[in-house]
């Protein structure tokens, strides 16, 4: 009987500090046409302290990764870096080599495992996890970390700067959030568990409608270019073609038995996803009920926003151990993925775990 | 089932008239798929290990870009039939062999059919004069990879090794230098005895796990740093030069077109009898090594 991956463990890192959409659009100089809080439903998101960058919040969600996991660094054979973000210093220092990957491997021990980056927009730890699911099903690992961290705020900043119309293509990056996430897969042997379906695929000819690099204006920075509304217009449509192709007609059709986890840009993109989706199928299998958004307080937080959702879910109690989430990506390339997956008991983990936090948390401050 | 280097493309760039890292890679990976037994829809597996590419940009993967410029299932409208997941691997110039592993993995599960892997390092931006000289050659290459029911031949054992302690002997950034971005590569003048050190390590581990010895190998496939680099490889390991295969130009690294360029050589100029096996020894920052068996 072929096995399924399961999420052994799973760690988020959030920085304490929060940027307001209001804060940010007062603070550009050409501030765009549309209220960008009503459009997009972000109010804040979390951003990164001085001095604290890309690396930081990856090794912060590695190391509550581990807290959580039963193994230990040593334990893990293979390592995949998915963060599109490599701000790691000042001077808006972005590192090209080592790899994080390798980075990491300075903080634990990942000296035995195969590690590498595999940065793919939004959709890096979808992909990683698709990765990784085939080493673990072809032999070629045991145990899996996907591990990313986003210090993206700093794209806001340089549009605050350099936006200069009022429908800019540097618009979306106002909406983008920093954080870390890692989780931990393995093969499981009970069968109701884990992933039961998933897929992936790049839409090519649309590659060029959101582009990430570096600014050629003398402040420097970082930029992203976005068509934003054909990037939607495409994703969206395919997206739910694609969920109702993997959904129809299967026990997924009904809409109270389970969650449903997109990526996180702005709650109209995700109500209009939610319609699309029920449209194609014919009836409705995604709800407001069953929706996850965390947009509001998070942002887009890139490659980690499924985790980071699927964390502050289990955290405020929405989501708990079997429950059953369809995971929709999307991302600029264009890459499109959808997954199925079926809780194992790592929402009561992940509550245990931050019990222990709290109270520690509670005897320091005594 | 066996995973097999199908074909390999390469081009380069001798008088460095291609000028982008995107044509290198069309110019390495159009013949490379045309000589193929497989026609572009198979390829469902794009990976691009490209660590210096066109604008340092960084999203989206530069594998989407090199997918549509191949017209490799770039224009789907549903999510039905043949497509193609394009996905960047990047770690400095092991980035290759880490992308082979992973195609043997992904045909291994089930996943894809085939897998185009592509390389083409370029700095065709800013570089400081703080630092030193990217110290490579641009050039494209490209390798499809396939499973064949044969099982006897191809990638055998992967073994990967990393050296965090040595990690300061090279890296590379961009950072804002007065009034523009800028890229800066650092090396330590003693990085090659860095790497041969790490190499030394990871070889006599890898064979220790196999139960190998050198002599084991017909043929050594080294990283593409110089042949000065490579002779010395061979003194460090105990093996005799001629054993190792030295594809190496002047002027630079091949980076990670080493391991697709020592390939071709040996199919083209070596006629590989069956049975026959290359022991594939890379290093990159990290420090990491990257041990794998290819058995023709």
């Amino acid at each position: 009987m072929a096995l399924n991956t399961v999420i052994e463990s799973l760690g988020v890192y959030t920085p304490e500090g929060r940027l307001s959409t209001k804060e940010l659009v007062d603070g550009c100089k050409v501030k765009p046409v549309l209220d960008l809080e009503e459009l997009t439903g972000i109010k804040t998101r979390p951003i990164v302290a001085d001095g604290e960058y890309a690396i930081d919040l990856a090794r912060e969600a590695a190391t509550r990764c581990f807290d959580i996991s039963k193994y230990k660094p040593e334990d893990i054979d293979l390592v995949i870096c998915t963060n599109i973000s490599r701000y790691n210093g000042p001077n808006w220092k972005a590192g090209f080599e080592p790899s994080t990957a390798a980075l990491l491997a300075r903080d634990f021990d990942f000296s035995n495992a195969i590690i590498f980056d595999e940065p793919n927009a939004c959709a890096g730890m979808f992909t990683a996890l698709f990765i990784a699911d085939a080493y673990l099903k072809a032999g070629f690992a045991k145990r899996a970390m996907i591990i990313s961290g986003e210090a993206l705020t700093c794209l806001a900043r340089t549009a605050q700067k350099e936006m200069s119309a009022p429908f800019d293509p540097q618009m979306a990056c106002l909406t983008v959030g920093d954080a870390g996430a890692a989780f931990i897969l393995e093969l499981t042997d009970k069968p109701n568990t884990g992933f039961h379906e998933m897929d992936v695929f790049t839409v090519a000819q649309h590659c060029d409608l959101c582009i990430g690099t570096y600014s050629k204006e003398p402040h420097g920075g970082f930029v992203m270019y976005t068509d934003s509304i054909k990037i939607h217009q495409i994703a969206i449509g395919m997206t739910a073609e694609h969920i109702g192709q993997m959904v129809k007609g299967t026990k997924w059709e009904n809409s109270e038995n389970h969650h449903y986890i997109m990526h996180q840009t702005g709650t109209r993109a995700i109500k209009t996803t939610r319609k699309s989706i029920n449209d194609w199928v014919g009836k409705e299998v995604c709800s407001e009920k069953n929706s996850i958004v965390n947009v509001t307080e998070r942002g887009n937080g890139a490659s980690t926003a499924h985790f980071v959702a699927l964390w502050d879910h289990i955290k405020n109690g929405t989501i708990k151990s079997k429950d059953n989430i369809l995971f929709a990506v999307q991302s600029s390339g264009i890459n499109l993925g959808v997954a199925l997956y079926t809780l194992d008991d790592l929402p009561e983990r992940v509550m245990n775990w931050n019990k222990i936090e709290q109270r520690d948390a509670v005897k320091e401050a005594m | 089932m066996g995973i097999k280097i199908d074909t390999i493309g390469l081009y380069p760039n001798k008088n460095k008239t291609v000028k982008t890292a995107l044509e290198l890679c069309r110019r390495a990976a159009e013949p490379c798929i045309k000589h193929s037994a497989y026609k572009k829809e198979d390829i469902g597996l794009v990976v691009s290990v490209s660590v210096y590419r066109d604008e340092y940009f960084c999203e989206p993967s530069f594998s989407s870009f090199v997918q549509n410029d191949l017209k490799i299932n770039h224009d789907k409208i549903d999510s039905l039939g043949a497509k193609t997941l394009s996905l960047d691997v990047l770690n400095g110039s092991l980035g290759f062999l880490n992308a082979c592993q992973l195609c043997a993995a992904m045909i291994t599960a089930g996943k894809v059919k085939t897998g185009l892997i592509v390389s083409s390092d370029l700095v065709n931006g800013n570089v400081s004069e703080k630092g030193d000289a990217p110290g490579f050659l641009p050039s494209g290459a490209a390798m499809l990879i396939a499973g064949v029911q044969n099982g006897g031949s191809g990638f055998k054992t992967f073994h990967f090794k990393t050296y965090a302690d040595m990690q300061a002997a090279c890296e590379s950034y961009m950072f804002h230098d007065v009034d523009h971005m800028t890229l800066i590569f650092k090396r330590d003048p003693a990085v090659e005895d860095i790497y041969l050190q790490a190499i030394s390590k990871g070889v006599m581990e890898f064979l220790k796990k196999e139960n190998a010895k050198l002599d084991d190998f017909d043929m050594i496939v080294p990283s593409q740093i110089s042949s000065a680099f490579i002779a010395k490889m061979a003194r460090t390991l105990g093996v005799k030069k001629e054993k190792m295969i030295d594809v190496t130009r002047e002027g630079g690294d091949l980076f990670n077109a080493s391991l697709p360029a020592a390939m071709d050589y040996i199919f083209k100029n070596k006629s590989p009898e069956p049975g026959q096996k290359a022991l594939i020894i890379n290093v990159a920052s990290g420090i990491q090594v990257g041990c794998a068996v290819y058995e023709f």
